[in-house]
């Protein structure tokens, strides 16, 4: 019996590392791969599974100017900073809040820095977070103030959610979801009055599909906020990166990739901000 | 996208789905028969060993296990050759395993006593016992405490998306975030109905064919 039960234990264990080393991927120094979550029009995957999407074409674009090759690895975006810290992917580009504030002003204002785990890049779109609701209840929001003492859903640790802390007052309450589209459920559920969530997100979804009877509050501004590119604290790709960043700017390619998401309004180069 | 590439789709999310179910079942349950004899070896320290070794997998969420094997080998040791798929292949195994050993020992040890005496006096070895005599009766009586923890298995593998294996349930998520689609992920049940449904019949068939073993 030992003779047959330790040969079951060797096939298991052999078996176990077959399927470790299976997979393993050869990780080289030419390779450049970005965190994303599925985050249209920043990265999606188009009808045959590509990637595509604003994110997605110039991350490949920066990438190919560094000689490198662009990747793309979905992620939990709770995980980011694990994913980041584990080396499974070397940066955070997907539409990544970087810092609160516009072009300029945000050079002063270190203190608006999204997050101190990573090293931004120089930002490159304007976002601004909006109220996703109920279309039948459009009346109902009219400024900022009607949010107070209200029921938000916003993705945990968005900037969604700390905009939501900001204006629903002592009342009010923030229900955290796992994604930003999960806030979506929520507001169609009618559990919470509605979803703190990215412009660009919703511009593209809101209305459409199984979300038709949603809208977009028309008339409640929001803080806008900069997206920047995450990198490993002290990570020498930042500079490689902001460098590359610059000249696909300045020469007009990043607009015309813009123009072909329809966000080119959105688009800037924020190099000012020291994060 | 219409309702067939939508099924299209969660297809090849359903395949990871079923691929983690089969590779963990087919590792897990000689594993678990293993474990089983640990916890009920003669000798203290290996039984102790065992016993606190199912006592902690049992105890700490199978979510937080995956996280465990896949994170913490990258962050403290910078070692990565396990890939995400193999990772949450060898959390459910370990975990599976030691469910499996306790139904395994539990059945074991519900044999009585006189079949292993009667096989001594017939001057059978303990192995020719265990496989000839008593493994087949455990088979029929752990039957449906197994069923239970194999379709469990079924459904606990939407736990591999925490380390984004694109199984079948976060595929059908990125319907909601690419189509506006929140149908598909109502739609996955189906799948897993099915799948169930199919390990019903088949368990049910198995407890037909062990009938004869009345004990």
């Amino acid at each position: 019996m030992k003779k047959i039960l330790s040969g079951m234990l060797a096939a298991v264990l052999v078996l176990g590392m077959v399927f470790a080393f299976a997979g393993c991927g050869d990780k080289k120094e030419d390779t450049l791969i970005c965190g994303v979550t599925i985050f249209k029009p920043m990265n999606f995957k188009d009808d045959a599974g590509n990637w595509t999407g604003f994110d997605t074409e110039f991350a490949q674009k920066v990438a190919e100017k560094l000689g490198m090759k662009a990747e793309f690895q979905i992620i939990e975006w709770d995980n980011k900073y694990l994913e980041l810290e584990a080396g499974t992917i070397n940066c955070i580009w997907n539409g990544f809040t970087g810092w609160d504030g516009v072009t300029g002003e945000s050079a002063t204002d270190g203190d608006k820095k999204r997050s101190d785990s990573v090293d931004f890049s120089y930002g490159y779109m304007l976002n601004q977070q909006c109220v996703v609701i109920k279309a039948d209840r459009a009346d109902e929001f009219t400024s900022v103030e009607d949010l107070d003492g209200m029921t938000v859903a916003a993705e945990k640790g968005s900037a969604g959610e700390e905009a939501a802390t900001e204006v629903i007052g002592d009342d009010g309450k923030i229900i955290d979801s796992a994604a930003q589209i999960d806030t979506f459920l929520e507001v169609l559920a009618g559990d919470v009055d509605c979803a703190i969530v990215d412009i660009l997100l919703a511009q593209e979804l809101i209305g459409k599909g199984n979300y038709a009877d949603l809208t977009i509050a028309a008339d409640i501004q929001m803080g806008s906020e900069v997206y920047a590119i995450g990198f490993k604290k002290g990570s020498d790709l930042t500079a490689r990166v902001n460098t590359a960043m610059k000249d696909l700017y300045d020469s007009g390619v990043l607009k015309t990739l813009a123009e072909k998401y329809g966000i080119e309004h959105c688009l800037v180069l924020d190099t000012t901000f020291k994060g | 996208m219409g309702f067939w590439n939508v099924t299209l789709r969660l297809l090849e999310g359903f395949q990871n789905t079923c691929l983690i179910f089969a590779l963990t079942l087919v590792l897990a349950l000689p594993l678990g028969l293993a474990v089983a004899f640990g916890s009920m070896s003669r000798l203290a320290p290996l039984r102790y060993l065992t016993k606190t070794f199912v006592w902690i997998i049992r105890g700490v969420p199978l979510m937080l296990q995956i996280f465990i094997i896949y994170f913490v080998p990258r962050i403290v040791f910078q070692i990565s050759f396990i890939p995400r798929f193999s990772s949450v292949i060898v959390a459910f195994t370990i975990n599976y395993a030691c469910y499996f050993s306790e139904i395994y020992r539990g059945g074991i040890e519900n044999i009585s006593r006189s079949q292993f005496e009667a096989g001594q006096v017939l001057g059978m070895t303990k192995s020719q016992i265990f496989f000839r005599v008593i493994l087949l009766q455990v088979v029929k009586r752990i039957l449906a405490p197994m069923s239970n923890e194999i379709i469990t298995l079924v459904k606990d593998t939407a736990l591999a998306r925490v380390i984004v294996v694109a199984e079948i349930i976060k595929v059908a998520y990125e319907f909601a975030a690419t189509d506006a689609l929140i149908w598909p992920l109502f739609y996955t049940g189906v799948f897993y109905l099915a799948f169930v449904g199919i390990l019903t019949l088949l368990f049910g068939y198995f407890e037909k064919k062990l009938d004869y073993f009345r004990a």
